[in-house]
């Protein structure tokens, strides 16, 4: 279970969000739409606790924001598996090694890592450039790196901010597949995206923000 | 394990991936750390010279002419014993004429049909009666001798050495201190560019749930990896150079183990410490 309860969070130029109250169930698909600056970033960044909420909670599988301590970030974030617009990959190693990372900081031993990373990497169909560098890969085949390695650990909720943003619609499309194919087999997701028409092309809820509020 | 075989996995990959960065920050260490190496030497022979030149130090007291052999004897008696004298050598007339004529070319005895210069005796002190009182005080005890006209010592360019020498040490520490803290600070600068540049990643790792030890780990290993090569180095450079200095002016610097030493653990202080600084502001 992923909870926020009347969170509120303010930066000092003024911006910010307030009143957001929502969750999501295991298993859903949770889009957040609206427009550039109302907000959505802010949304992901309170669940994966880079920043902390003002007023109201975050409750994420055990974790809970009122209680949390720095050292604790790290191991809720376990829970989670990230994607972002610009991918972020790690660009001084190759594929099958960022996919990897994620693993080796929970660490797990190096069979499992092999078995669990190529599987992840042949979910995302980029089995043929496991040994491909970053910079050597299109845009979408970078986000279905970033996609690998925010599923490899199995994730409690993937989170995905404007995952096909930098995209070609074609490519965004094919991304959209693999989100789809992983939260069938049970992974929730939370996609923020500014494409209201895409959005309605797939099923799942459907949450609006403007302004830093829900609407 | 799989924690610290992924450290040491990913210090290895560091040097890599970032030859040329690594290459950077080991030579900036070594460039300092000879720098450092230079004025440790300078700092622990100051007291080796003034220990060399103190040894050539000797009190001549020229003898009344009118003794005879068995005076004379009689005086060394008790020259001898006067405390703090380590070894008593006599010239006589003649050995005095010898050299003489070695210096100025000239047979006194020639010119003025006898030999005017005095015997004398060449007095050595003991290490620990080597300062200037000391010396001033045996000096007395010497010329108080019956038989003993005059007493000759440099008294003035021994205690100027040891002022400079005490100074020299003063000012030398001072620079060492500076210089160390100054390399802590280039060092730190320097490991601060290169994390800079992997600053993304670094706050990739964090966002994937990397804790801070796994974060830094790797970059405190390169560190204590590049400060051990630059002590290494130093030691290598500072040890040929006074070769190659002791080869031109034998005697002039002395070197021991622990010089090598201090280098090498200061390359790894700087190392571990430099990569600390720098990475605390990221994480």
């Amino acid at each position: 279970m992923v909870e926020l309860n009347n969170v509120r969070h303010a930066f000092p130029t003024g911006d910010g969000i307030r009143h957001i109250t929502f969750s999501i169930s295991p298993g859903e698909f949770v889009f957040l739409v609206g427009p550039s600056g109302a907000g959505k970033s802010t949304v992901l960044r309170l669940i994966y606790m880079d920043l902390l909420p003002d007023e109201g909670h975050i409750v994420v599988s055990e974790f809970n924001s009122l209680f949390m301590k720095r050292r604790d970030i790290p191991q809720m974030r376990r829970k989670l598996g990230i994607v972002f617009q610009d991918f972020r990959l790690f660009p001084d190693r190759d594929v099958f090694e960022n996919v990897a990372f994620v693993l080796k900081v929970v660490g797990r031993r190096t069979k499992e890592i092999k078995r669990r990373v190529l599987r992840a990497v042949a979910d995302v169909g980029l089995s043929h450039k496991a040994r491909k560098m970053p910079d050597e890969l299109s845009g979408g085949e970078q986000q279905r790196v970033a996609i690998a390695r925010a599923i490899v650990n199995e994730p409690y909720l993937l989170l995905a901010d404007e995952p096909t943003g930098n995209l070609d619609p074609t490519t965004a499309a094919g991304i959209m597949d693999v989100l789809e194919r992983i939260n069938a087999r049970g992974t929730s997701i939370l996609m923020a995206t500014h494409n209201v028409d895409m959005v309605n092309r797939y099923r799942g809820r459907k949450l609006h923000i403007m302004n830093g509020e829900l609407v | 394990m799989a924690n610290l075989a992924y450290i040491l996995q990913e210090s290895f990959d560091g040097f890599r991936r970032a030859r040329i960065s690594s290459l950077i920050s080991t030579m900036t260490i070594t460039f300092l750390l000879i720098i450092i190496g230079i004025f440790a030497l300078v700092s622990t022979n100051v007291d080796h010279i003034v220990t060399a030149l103190n040894a050539r130090f000797d009190i001549q007291a020229f003898i009344d002419n009118t003794l005879d052999d068995s005076q004379i004897t009689g005086l060394r008696q008790q020259l001898s014993q006067i405390e703090g004298i380590r070894q008593i050598s006599f010239y006589s007339k003649e050995q005095a004429a010898r050299e003489f004529q070695k210096e100025f070319g000239e047979d006194l005895f020639d010119i003025l049909g006898e030999n005017p210069l005095p015997s004398s005796f060449n007095v050595v002190l003991r290490q620990e009666y080597r300062t200037p009182d000391l010396i001033e005080s045996v000096a007395k005890g010497i010329s108080d001798l019956r038989g003993i006209d005059e007493v000759v010592y440099n008294n003035q360019a021994l205690k100027i050495l040891g002022k400079y020498a005490q100074m020299a040490k003063v000012i030398n520490s001072a620079i060492l201190i500076f210089v160390s803290f100054g390399s802590l600070l280039v060092i730190s600068n320097t490991v601060r560019l290169i994390i800079i540049a992997k600053r993304s990643i670094i706050t990739t790792m964090q966002l994937v749930g990397a804790t801070r030890g796994f974060i830094q780990s790797p970059f405190i290993i390169e560190g204590l990896v590049q400060g051990s090569a630059g002590g290494i180095l130093a030691s290598v450079f500072l040890y040929l150079g006074s070769q190659i200095l002791v080869i031109e002016v034998p005697g002039l610097i002395h070197t021991s183990l622990v010089i090598y030493i201090f280098v090498l653990s200061l390359g790894i202080f700087f190392g571990i410490l430099g990569s600390l600084f720098a990475i605390k502001r990221f994480l």
